[in-house]
């Protein structure tokens, strides 16, 4: 009989007997796969050969149009398939501020340039829901929404931890009213 | 059964029962939830919207003031047919003080909401340049 290792378990055998022993507590649940919320921050590794951080995020929608991100230079939907099975994207985490050692991670979203949709859904175009990475704390214009997913701190090892802000697919409105600067609202669904 | 918010263009999300309130047309274009308005006034308050009825939106598009220099009339459109305003809101207006172009100026009465409209008499003609405790845009 062979029982491999596990968390919340640990298992002896010997001549004697086999030995399962399940009184240890059980693993955190956000540790688990199925539990990831849409926009999570995930899987972020420091890269030695590039010497950068990175890092994917769950598929989730705004509006119902799944965001990009860039991955060598080319974007790509969060939700990307490979043979059926998940293909998600691989970003760089960068650039980490020189002196808070921060990077925030945004969902930037414009309207359509034709249509005057809210959120553009030409995947062509930069105004289509795109996750960024940013070294300062960036705020709304006529042009773009951003809405502040996570924010990740480097250390010295190197290390990074990851706060996260958003942990769902979410709808939003743009109200520009006269000259002002654009509005844009959002409800987490 | 419930809906789900978010659908193009009609009352489904919460800034599609909101509105600012236009001067002299509703001023209003864009594209599924972006919503541009032209000109008008807004509420120092809060978000600057007010409450808006869900018919109204999809039948007039949005809330707004309309002063006729021909006939000397103040009023807000369709506020017989719909809640186009939340009446609270629509009530804190009395009293507030209308400047149109040329100087002339009035205080607004309950009658703007009345299908007739409030008879203004001033020598000031459009656009109206501010409102009371309103913030133009």
């Amino acid at each position: 009989m062979q029982i491999n290792p596990g968390a919340g378990y640990t298992f002896t055998s010997s001549s004697s007997g086999h030995n399962l022993n399940i009184e240890q507590p059980w693993q955190n649940w956000t540790n688990i796969a199925y539990a990831r919320q849409p926009f999570e921050i995930i899987e972020v590794i420091y890269d030695d050969v590039g010497t950068v951080w990175t890092f994917q995020v769950v598929p989730g929608t705004i509006n119902n149009v799944v965001p990009q991100i860039e991955e060598d230079a080319v974007w790509v939907k969060l939700d990307r398939t490979s043979g059926g099975l998940p293909d998600w994207p691989v970003a760089a985490l960068t650039p980490f501020n020189s002196t808070t050692h921060e990077c925030f991670i945004y969902l930037r979203i414009g309207k359509d340039a034709t249509s005057g949709d809210f959120p553009s859904t030409d995947d062509t175009s930069s105004n289509y829901p795109r996750i960024i990475c940013s070294g300062t704390a960036l705020s709304d214009t006529d042009t773009y929404g951003y809405v502040l997913l996570a924010k990740a701190t480097e250390g010295a090892g190197p290390v990074c931890s990851v706060a996260q802000y958003v942990t769902g697919s979410l709808w939003g409105d743009r109200i520009k009213l006269g000259t002002n600067t654009a509005t844009y609202y959002y409800a987490r669904i | 059964m419930g809906q789900i918010i978010g659908d193009s263009g009609s009352f489904a999300t919460w800034c599609a029962c909101r509105t600012p309130i236009g001067n002299g047309a509703p001023g209003l274009s864009g594209g599924s939830h972006n919503f541009q308005y032209s000109n008008g006034f807004k509420s120092a308050e809060g978000n600057g919207l007010f409450r808006f009825d869900t018919y109204a939106r999809l039948a007039f598009g949005s809330a707004y003031v309309i002063y006729d220099d021909f006939y000397f009339v103040f009023l807000l459109e369709y506020a017989t047919l719909a809640s186009v305003i939340d009446q609270k809101d629509a009530d804190e207006l009395v009293g507030e003080t209308v400047t149109l172009s040329g100087s002339g100026s009035f205080a607004i009465t309950a009658d703007y909401l009345t299908a007739g409209g409030q008879s203004v008499s001033t020598t000031g003609y459009n656009p109206i340049t501010a409102i009371g405790k309103l913030t133009a845009y």
